[in-house]
């Protein structure tokens, strides 16, 4: 989902973030409980002898959690991008930024291309002839609105940014975690 | 937050790439979903050939057409078949068809890992089927598998492993994915308790899956290491134990059985209330029954064993557990009845399959009562009154689910109506011949005919005669449903985004046939 807002000194800022309906604390618990019981039968098993039961069990268990990982850690992404007289700056990261690029504003261009015959349409902010690819976490059909958005945001620069035109402040309402 | 609705013009996003290259590397759940349904189609009819082969000796005493050692691989290889390649493929298939959709998610949590999933089972069908032609014949040792029976395979063992190893790493990867897609995919709003009843039985067998797979890949890697490694885990001259397998087996075999029928549970109740145009009746004490059932399915196992010489004890355990599943299942039973009571019913083909379906599942219900019996099941054990049991809550339970979830998204699939006609003469058709096919079964079991064997006393000649016409009967109807579908893919009147005027759900606010990729923005869940 993207939300935007407007500050008090006239930046415009997309906070981007993929939807999720459980946090990783929620699939941490599911791993726990898969992993009592699966510990619970193939420990009986392999008191009874039957012992190659564990090993199965135990790379099922890593499979599983890696799985989950994989998913909450792709979903709990996010993006910032802000817009400022001179510059667009996108941060990326989990709990803080762990990317952050600034582009001269007057020359960054918002690309919508498709990667390959199968893939999804991607967003691109070329400048200087390099590519920084944002919204990669939204859905398709978000990614274009969001391309929509920026193009409208970033070009073609006016003296001040429009405080009022702009509905100032999505309510976010969460990040859909429950 | 975006909440608009899903359905407003998705139709122009473009259409997938044509060609092999497609199927070989998508990474899109609808088409993986039509791969897994179209190769448990194909397993349908590979299996089904084996199982007239089977019918066909059995048409009069004395042996016919093939030798006992191909018969007993004839049955071996038909439950395997059956089980693995066709009926839980056909449950993932419409899993991964139904769920994204019906929870608001644009695809699987893990799409490159689902297509790796599809992809293997191809190969370990093949190779489960190579083994036909090997020296030593396909395995003939029951598609339990049991040592020291299932040892004395020829060349086709290793290769059985080996393909029982790759199918349940399928069947694990599918689970995964499907579990993190629903943990982790529902569209805002959609919170456990909104969740169809379809999404919510596939988490619980995901569940399951998960739980018991690894049993199953302990055991059947413990046969081949005492064949090929001199370890003896079930041979008593080593110090082992070959009723220890039978435990192992029916650990895992059991909680097999509800994870073929949990997602059918599901699929009717979908259809039901559509035809009877009411809500579900009693939503939350469907899923605390599938809970409890999945529950209750580890505590029953060795109620395939009565007559291995458990204690007393445990013989008691184990019926009075096994009885107990009975409770939840009737309590679905029971919401499934008062859903169509006074409702608004019509009876379109998913309706026909999902009332048979209640009615001939229940049939399969007793019969598995009788057989909780321990006292009684010493005589019904390895009868032909077992073979009538699980053919009942498999053919007429579980597959019935199928035909009736292919009628009813059927349209949502193709963006085209059935031929309806058809579709009764196929039900009609299915529907007695099944009854024809595997009622007679009860009667020969009770009178002591046992499973698995290629020629029988002359007293029961009759009874198998009437079932091997059910059973090359059921065969031709199944003829017409490939028809129906072919036809139905190629064309028809145009389905509407609703379909049925009773449906509801997510799945029914994307247009007909559903674009290549939906909600590409997360819908509204009221
Ligand atoms: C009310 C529920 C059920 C009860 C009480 C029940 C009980 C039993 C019992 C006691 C047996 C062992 C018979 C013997 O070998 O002597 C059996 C066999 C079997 N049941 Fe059920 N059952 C029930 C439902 C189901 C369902 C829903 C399925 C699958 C969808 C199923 C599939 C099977 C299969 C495949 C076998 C035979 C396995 C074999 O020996 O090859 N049962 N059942
Ligand atoms: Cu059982």
């Amino acid at each position: 989902m993207i939300s935007e807002e407007v500050d008090t000194r006239g930046r415009r800022r997309f906070v981007i973030r993929p939807s999720r309906s459980l946090s990783w604390r929620g699939n941490m618990a599911f791993i726990g409980v898969m992993g009592v019981l699966l510990s619970v039968i193939a420990a009986t098993f392999a008191l009874r002898g039957a012992w190659p039961v564990l090993p199965f069990a135990g790379l099922e268990l890593a499979a599983l959690a890696a799985a989950l990982y994989w998913v909450a850690r792709r979903l709990s992404l996010r993006e910032v991008i802000t817009v400022d007289d001179g510059h667009v700056t996108v941060e990326r990261g989990r709990r803080r930024p762990q990317l952050a690029v600034r582009l001269p504003r007057p020359w960054v261009r918002v690309e919508l291309a498709r990667a390959g015959v199968l893939g999804p349409r991607r967003l691109l902010l070329r400048c200087h002839g390099r590519a920084l690819e944002v919204g990669a976490l939204l859905p398709e059909r978000e990614r274009e609105r969001l391309a929509a958005r920026l193009r409208a945001a970033i070009a073609p620069a006016p003296a001040r940014p429009p405080r009022s035109t702009d509905n100032h402040k999505h309510p976010t309402g969460g990040d859909g975690a429950r | 937050m975006s909440t608009a609705t899903a359905t407003h013009d998705e139709a122009h996003h473009e259409e997938p790439p044509r060609g092999l290259k497609r199927w070989l590397f998508t990474t899109n759940h609808k088409d993986i979903g039509t791969l897994y349904l179209v190769f448990s189609l194909v397993m349908l009819f590979v299996g089904g050939v084996m199982a007239l082969v089977i019918r066909a000796e059995l048409w009069e005493p004395g042996i016919q057409h093939v030798d006992p050692q191909f018969f007993n691989a004839m049955t071996t290889m038909h439950g395997l078949i059956m089980v693995f390649g066709a009926i839980m493929p056909a449950f993932v298939g419409l899993a991964n068809w139904l769920i994204p959709m019906m929870i608001g998610a644009p695809d699987m949590a893990l799409p490159r890992l689902n297509n790796w999933s599809f992809w293997i089972l191809p190969f370990a069908g093949a190779m489960l089927l190579a083994t036909l032609f090997m020296e030593g014949g396909a395995p003939a040792a029951g598609w339990t598998m049991y040592p020291p029976l299932v040892l004395q395979t020829g060349d086709a063992f290793p290769f059985l492993i080996f393909s029982v190893h790759l199918l349940g790493i399928s069947s694990i990867m599918g689970a995964i994915n499907i579990i993190a897609t629903i943990l982790n995919m529902r569209a805002p709003g959609m919170t456990l308790m909104k969740m169809p009843l379809f999404v919510w039985t596939w988490l619980i067998t995901a569940y399951l899956l998960i739980a018991v797979m690894p049993v199953l890949a302990g055991a059947v890697t413990m046969l081949l290491t005492d064949k090929y490694f001199g370890t003896s885990f079930f041979d008593a001259a080593g110090g082992g134990d070959p009723v220890m397998f039978q435990h192992i087996f029916w650990f895992f075999g059991h909680p097999e059985v509800y994870i073929m029928i949990l997602p059918a549970f599901g699929v009717i109740s979908q259809v039901i209330p559509t035809f009877a145009r009411k809500p579900l009746f009693g939503y939350s004490s469907m899923v605390y029954a599938t809970a409890s059932i999945a529950f209750l399915s580890f505590i029953v196992w060795a109620h395939h064993m009565f007559t291995v010489g458990m204690p007393l004890a445990g013989e008691l355990f184990f019926m009075y557990a096994t009885m107990l599943i009975a409770v939840p299942t009737g309590v679905k039973v029971f919401n499934w009845v008062a859903t169509m009571w006074r409702g608004a019913l019509t009876f379109e083909t998913p309706m026909l399959f999902a009332v048979a379906f209640v009615i001939l599942f229940t049939i399969g219900g007793f019969s598995g009562l009788m057989l909780a019996i321990a006292p009684a099941d010493f005589q019904y054990h390895d009868s032909y009154f077992v073979v009538a049991h699980f053919h009942y809550v498999l053919v007429s339970g579980a597959l019935f689910a199928i035909f009736a979830a292919v009628y009813y998204w059927l349209p949502k699939w193709t963006g085209h109506m059935y031929d309806e006609r058809l579709g009764k003469w196929h039900f009609w058709l299915s529907v007695i011949s099944v009854n024809v096919l595997y009622f007679p079964q009860h009667f020969l079991g009770l009178a002591g005919m046992p499973r698995r064997y290629a020629d029988y006393a002359v007293q029961f000649t009759e009874w198998n005669q009437v079932s091997t016409v059910g059973a090359f009967a059921f065969g031709l109807a199944q003829l017409i449903f490939v028809y129906v579908v072919w036809k139905c893919v190629r064309g028809g009147r145009k389905a509407t985004a609703q379909v049925w005027e009773g449906a509801r759900g997510l799945e029914w606010t994307v247009p007909s046939p559903a674009p290549y990729h939906t909600f590409t923005q997360a819908p509204e869940v009221k």
